[in-house]
């Protein structure tokens, strides 16, 4: 297996992952347009390899979101009977669906995911300061946008926290910091839900798969030692050009004269 | 919040589930980077039912695999331990939500055979 092919692999996860711990957003929604555009994956092995990498970022975050009991695992599990049965749903309507269409829905997240960057103002990570008591309310909403997380998680590869962290924080009355565990805490199970069938679709290749979710887990690490030292206005923003730019990159192809198959 | 010591179990889980798959993918990708003349395998995963004979081949695809689908189980790992921890402190209602996340990952694995 040649080794540069491993190493930019490894950057791949390792910028993944590193965007992931710094602003909670990154993972699967940078690793989809980057495998399809610069390594010529076709979009459905993408997605596949991709929720494997979501996986790993889920679990070894939620592990120190769970451990510091900032997650609302009661909350969480219930969302998740929508979300795992959205990603089931979403796994099986992403065979229906060409190339190019997948690429204009993702170019779609992506221009929403960068307006939600370009709104945040970053929130002071006070990591001392106590949760406030709340009532969780609107369960009915709740249950069916997790649905539609799980779905575009399904058939984009991404964990969809753009759409549970301002539900549950918005909608739902929990707080911004239990809503990003938990949305963190319920991406695993969403994403191993789908990811079995594209297993099986021959859609995870191990040998990509393996350098880009070692890398992920080492970006992890140097994201949550970065997030003190560096300016989270200014990784938000530069997130947000990468963003843009992907979008930009996959819709061309998508309207090219390759239809898709670039 | 859960008691403390189903809160700690899933965190348990969930860190020894990242630690042994990542362990699992690293010791597979130092084998086919030190394995020499291995082909370039970018195909589909090998099938379940020939995962065992090719590990006993000592083929270091099939060790990266097994530390794929660790990772994979590790979720639903979490949500049985979820079950568990829930039904021994009587919150049925919780025990019920658990099971049926459960089901239904489960009937996406059976799906995927």
């Amino acid at each position: 297996m040649p080794v540069e092919y491993v190493v930019a692999l490894a950057v791949l996860g390792l910028l993944a992952g590193c965007f992931g711990a710094l602003v909670g957003l990154g993972g699967g929604i940078i690793i989809v347009p980057v495998l399809t555009l610069l390594f010529d994956l076709p979009i459905q092995t993408a997605v596949g390899t991709s929720l494997v990498c979501v996986i790993a970022t889920s679990s070894a975050a939620a592990a120190v979101y769970v451990q510091r009991e900032l997650t609302d695992i009661r909350l969480g599990m219930v969302l998740e009977m929508s979300t795992v049965l959205g990603a089931i749903t979403g796994a099986v309507a992403v065979t229906w669906l060409t190339q190019p269409t997948l690429q204009i829905l993702f170019s779609a997240f992506l221009l929403y995911a960068s307006f939600l960057l370009a709104r945040r103002q970053p929130a002071p990570e006070t990591g001392g300061e106590a949760i406030p008591a709340y009532q969780v309310r609107n369960y009915p909403l709740g249950m069916g946008v997790s649905y539609l997380a799980g779905a575009v998680s399904g058939m984009l590869g991404i964990g969809g926290g753009p759409i549970k962290v301002p539900l549950m924080y918005l909608a739902m009355g929990v707080p911004l910091r239990v809503a990003t565990a938990t949305s963190n805490f319920m991406i695993g199970v969403t994403a191993a839900a789908s990811a079995f069938l594209y297993y099986n679709r021959g859609s995870v290749v191990p040998a990509l798969t393996a350098p880009l979710v070692l890398g992920v887990f080492a970006g992890a690490l140097l994201g949550s030692w970065l997030t003190k030292r560096v300016q989270a206005r200014w990784v938000q923003w530069l997130l947000m050009v990468v963003l843009l730019y992907l979008a930009y990159q996959m819709l061309r192809d998508a309207f090219g004269p390759t239809g898709g198959q670039a | 919040m859960t008691t403390a010591r189903a809160t700690q179990a899933i965190a348990a889980v969930l860190r020894w589930g990242s630690y042994l798959s990542a362990g699992l993918l690293l010791l597979g990708m130092v084998l086919v980077l030190t394995t020499p003349d291995l082909p370039l395998q970018v195909g589909p995963a090998i099938p379940f039912a020939q995962l065992g004979e090719q590990l006993a081949h000592r083929n270091p695809y099939a060790v990266m695999q097994v530390g794929i689908l660790l990772l994979l189980l590790t979720p639903v790992v979490r949500i049985a331990t979820a079950l568990v921890s829930f039904t021994v402190a009587g919150e049925r209602r919780y025990a019920l939500v658990s099971l049926v996340v459960l089901a239904l990952i489960l009937l996406s694995i059976w799906g995927a055979r």
